[in-house]
């Protein structure tokens, strides 16, 4: 396979900034993924996180608008960028590719 | 920071700081924001308590690798070296040692008088430390000395062994390679002829031919081999070979000692004994005679005994082997035999009978840490001086950083400066090294000099160390520096290094409290020394003369009968030996008791003790009119009294040897000093012995030593003429006892002096720049009336009270060491109040002087000058 290798937390973190719009940064990532996973995620492994997709090049980033929440502290925007989206794409090419194999899938299984 | 009233509470600032010191800049600032705005959130639904304690864990979180790993600046770097811009640095170095003329001064200056200080500790420091070393295997090397031991059990250390200990190490002991023995010429003189010259010389000792196998003294004529081949050998050191010889080749030539007969041959020729040897000799003779065996005589001891051990022989079982190993040959012989390294001998020694005056461990350690002491006061002027003066720079650096220079780039500039005035000051201290030397020289009695091979690698070392002091002085200044903001000091809204730092107060008091210390230091080892020189010894050693080479002389007592007769001359008496020196002893024990008491001893002549005034307490003098004086009268002093338990001393009997030579006392002298006041006086005994007589002491009159020496010598000339002429003063003779603690006591006053000047340099350009700096403020309180004393306090005040710091922390410092300084002498002062007062005033006094120099000036100031230059 020649696409890189994404975690499984990338993946979500890469998820949800391409859900954020462009309005994704580090604490905020943080709340939605708490929100949606229900997870225990902490500060530093959504930075970390972003960092390495940054390297791959998945996500790129600029500096946005400071609050006064933050100190004054400018914020770090993330967006998606294409090579980003064509790898979520291809993850979910392949599950679904698995998912169709599996006929009955799962079935609850009452047994009577 | 968000307003307090909204957030009322900031997130945990310690947390805050420990990120912004480690967090890598890129990455710091989102990551703080995130940290804030989560704080806010989490304030908002658990409190403030939690949230913070949430914080901490976030925070504590973000402490890796990944985060903490600088980027790399997509910017190239400068070059951390370039030429163009080393030739700037020391452009612009140069050109401020050059504009800052009192700075430079005191700076290259105080450095390198310091260093130059040191440069000279370090010369005399290395050549006490390589004492014995030249020769090959020095460590293998060892002397055999021996705890003289009584019947009572007490122990004297003493340097000697009988001549039958070598034999039987040689035979008995497989882990020794060459053993020998020296006996030297114990005090006596030898009158050397060849036919055209004739000279009394002292340094000939008698060895065994395995001399060369332990010891190396390289031929320049002649071989080990070939060197004692019959027992009328004689080698000679180079010198002595110029001295007899001239230029001409002296082996084969025949030389008359006057030692058992007859003529010497010259079989080989020395380079000379180095300085830096315990041993002092020009002549070697065989130490094998025709009449006596030298290898079964364990009576006499009067030889060394030197041993080579062979590699990787263990010297700590041979003391246990020495003892079972005399036992085996004397199985009463009580003493108790070790052995001592080569290398330890010359500053760790000090056992009775040394071949010479051995130094001191102590003297190497106080001079060192003197010499480490200069140094730092003058590393501390340049510190304080280049942050004081820091303001005066501000600029130069805050245009470099505009114009685009690193801090890294600063640092280096600064650093460069600092060494190149190190090594400005170490090339002066060099310079004046190589001029002045010579009076050191004369001073400590050694002949350093610059330019052969120990000289230069001393010199190459100072030239090491000024550039470690450069870097060490010049790290502080350097970072201080270079951190100056553009922006603020371009506007000059700040000036740095305008106020008084705790750092360069810290450094000030170091100074006064070394100065302090050094100067108690001096003055108790002043007032000991004036104490020593001061201190009656209980007999009288002025005016006399002593003539130290009568012994055998067949017409000594026509020679007294002429010297009495001239008009000068109040007193000749003799004795066997000379008061200072040491003396022999024996182990001696009163009649019907069986404890021997160590007992110092000495022939005299009848009118010896009067000669030197040696002052009788009970009893009398000897006398001609009591013939048994000749033979069974002795007199000690009080201490020999007290310890040999005479309650009725007059008519006591003694045995003075333990042989059965008895003798009954005559009288009890008052105590004197016969040695160094190092040490405490010890029994001592007079008997009367026509035939050991080897000095004559002439008391004189009147002021004219010339006329009487003249005199003297006319009388020997017409009565001796087979023997030269010499002579010596008994009280230099004794003052050369204390010349090391005199040295000391010089050399101690010398460096504090120039310690004091460092430091009082430093102090002086610190208040300059110090009181430049507060110019404004002077006018501003001026204006306000305040008066010009009210000023001079006001700027003194500050040094002041770090003088008083410095004291109060030096003063336990120097009563500890100057109070073990104190315990290497028997007889000693007290230390005073007063010493430490008068240091401390001196070192006030000095602050004061170079500190009010300045605030005087400033005080005196019209505040017109001072306020108008806004």
């Amino acid at each position: 396979m020649n696409r890189t290798y994404l975690g499984e937390f990338e993946e979500i973190v890469l998820l949800s900034v391409a859900v954020m719009h462009g309005q994704a940064y580090g604490v905020m990532l943080m709340h939605e993924i708490i929100e949606q996973t229900g997870r225990a995620v902490k500060l530093n492994q959504v930075h970390s996180a972003l960092q390495r997709l940054e390297e791959k090049g998945m996500v790129k980033s600029e500096v946005g608008g400071a609050t006064a929440e933050r100190g004054g502290r400018r914020k770090r925007l993330y967006t998606i960028t294409a090579y980003g989206e064509r790898t979520l794409q291809q993850i979910q090419e392949i599950r679904e590719s698995f998912w169709s194999k599996l006929a009955n899938a799962f079935k609850p299984a009452i047994g009577l | 920071m968000s307003t307090p009233n909204q957030y009322p509470a900031n997130p945990p600032r310690l947390a805050d700081r420990l990120l912004q010191w480690l967090l890598a800049p890129h990455l710091l600032e989102t990551i703080l924001g995130d940290l804030h705005e989560d704080y806010a959130y989490n304030v908002k639904r658990t409190g403030e308590r939690r949230a913070k304690w949430l914080y901490w864990q976030q925070a504590l979180s973000f402490v890796k690798p990944r985060y903490i790993k600088r980027s790399k600046s997509i910017y190239p770097s400068t070059p951390f070296i370039v030429p163009g811009m080393i030739r700037n640095y020391f452009k612009i170095a140069f050109r401020n040692l050059l504009r800052h003329k009192l700075y430079s001064f005191i700076n290259v200056g105080g450095l390198g008088l310091s260093l130059f200080c040191t440069l000279l500790i370090g010369f005399w420091v290395r050549d006490e430390l390589s004492y014995d070393k030249f020769h090959r295997d020095p460590e293998r090397i060892y002397r055999v000395v021996k705890d003289f031991v009584t019947t009572d059990g007490s122990r004297t250390p003493d340097a000697t062994t009988p001549s039958a200990l070598a034999a039987a190490l040689r035979k008995d002991l497989p882990e020794i390679e060459a053993v020998t023995r020296i006996f030297p010429n114990w005090n006596q003189q030898f009158l050397i002829r060849q036919p055209d010259a004739q000279f009394y010389e002292e340094g000939v000792y008698r060895v065994d031919s395995s001399f060369f196998d332990v010891f190396t003294f390289p031929f320049v004529i002649g071989n080990k081999q070939s060197a004692f081949q019959s027992a009328k050998s004689v080698v000679l050191t180079e010198t002595m070979a110029r001295k007899y010889f001239g230029a001409e080749n002296p082996v084969g030539k025949r030389l008359n000692l006057r030692i058992d007969g007859g003529d010497y041959t010259i079989t080989g020729v020395l380079k000379d004994v180095p300085g830096n040897s315990h041993f002092h000799f020009d002549f070697l003779i065989p130490l094998r005679r025709i009449d006596m065996n030298p290898d079964t005589d364990w009576g006499s001891h009067t030889f060394y005994t030197y041993a080579k051990l062979k590699p990787n022989a263990n010297a700590a079982g041979l003391s246990d082997k020495l003892s079972q190993l005399v036992r085996k040959y004397q199985p009463k012989d009580l003493n108790i035999f070790y052995v001592q390294a080569l290398t330890d001998i010359h500053l760790h020694s000090k056992l009775k009978w040394e071949l010479g005056q051995n130094s001191d461990v102590s003297y190497v350690r106080i001079l060192s840490f003197i010499g480490l002491f200069i140094l730092v006061i003058a590393g501390i002027n340049y510190v304080n001086l280049a942050t004081a003066r820091s303001s005066q720079r501000a600029r130069e650096v805050g245009v470099r950083k505009v114009a685009g220079a690193f801090r890294r780039s600063l640092i280096v500039q600064f650093l460069g400066e600092s060494m190149v005035v190190s090594v400005l000051a170490g090339m002066l201290a060099i310079g004046l090294a190589a001029i002045l030397l010579p009076y050191f020289n004369n001073l400590v009695g050694k002949d350093f000099v610059v330019w052969d091979v120990p000289g230069m690698q001393n010199c190459l070392a100072a030239l090491a160390v000024a550039t470690i002091i450069g870097m060490l002085a010049g790290v502080y200044p350097a970072l201080f520096l270079s951190s100056f903001e553009p922006a603020l000091v371009l506007k000059s809204l700040k000036i740095p290094g305008a106020r008084f730092s705790w750092l360069r107060q810290g450094l000030v008091t170091f100074q006064f409290w070394a100065s302090v210390l050094l100067m108690v230091g001096a003055i108790v080892v002043t007032r000991q020394i004036h104490f020593l020189k001061t201190t009656p010894l209980g007999f009288d050693k002025e005016q006399i003369i002593a003539l130290p080479n009568i012994a055998g002389l067949k017409n000594l007592d026509a020679l007294r009968g002429e010297l009495l007769g001239l008009k000068q001359v109040v007193k000749v008496g003799a004795s066997s030996g000379v008061f200072g020196e040491s003396n022999a002893t024996n182990g001696m024990v009163k009649k019907g008791s069986d404890r021997a008491v160590i007992v110092n001893y000495m022939f005299v002549d009848n009118d010896f003790l009067e000669t030197l005034d040696v002052r009788v307490k009970q009893g009398r003098l000897f006398s001609a009119s009591f013939p048994s004086d000749s033979n069974a009268s002795m007199m000690i002093n009080e201490t020999a009294a007290r310890q040999l338990d005479l309650h009725q001393p007059l008519g006591a009997v003694i045995d003075t040897d333990q042989m059965g030579d008895y003798r009954t006392v005559v009288g009890v002298v008052k105590d004197f000093h016969f040695t160094s006041l190092h040490n405490s006086i010890k029994p001592f005994a007079f008997v009367v012995g026509q035939r050991n007589l080897s000095n004559l002491f002439i008391k004189v009159k009147g002021n004219d030593m010339k006329e009487a020496l003249a005199q003297i010598e006319q009388k020997w000339q017409a009565l001796v003429p087979q023997r030269p002429f010499t002579y010596f003063f008994l009280d230099e003779n004794f003052a050369a006892l204390h010349r090391s603690d005199e040295l000391f006591q010089q050399v101690v006053s010398g460096l504090t002096i120039m310690a004091l000047c460092i430091a009082g340099l430093g102090l002086f350009a610190l208040a300059s720049f110090t009181t430049e700096r507060r110019t404004k403020e002077i006018g501003v309180r001026k204006v306000l009336g305040a008066s010009a004393s009210g000023i001079v306090l006001l700027l003194l005040g500050e040094f002041l009270k770090l003088i008083l710091v410095a004291v109060i922390i030096a003063c336990p410092f120097a009563w500890y060491l100057m109070n073990d300084w104190l315990q290497n002498f028997a007889y000693k002062i007290d230390m005073e109040l007063w010493m430490f007062a008068l240091a401390a005033l001196v070192t006030a006094l000095i602050a004061i002087l170079t500190v009010s120099f300045q605030s005087i000036k400033a005080a005196w100031t019209n505040p017109v000058k001072s306020l108008r230059s806004e």
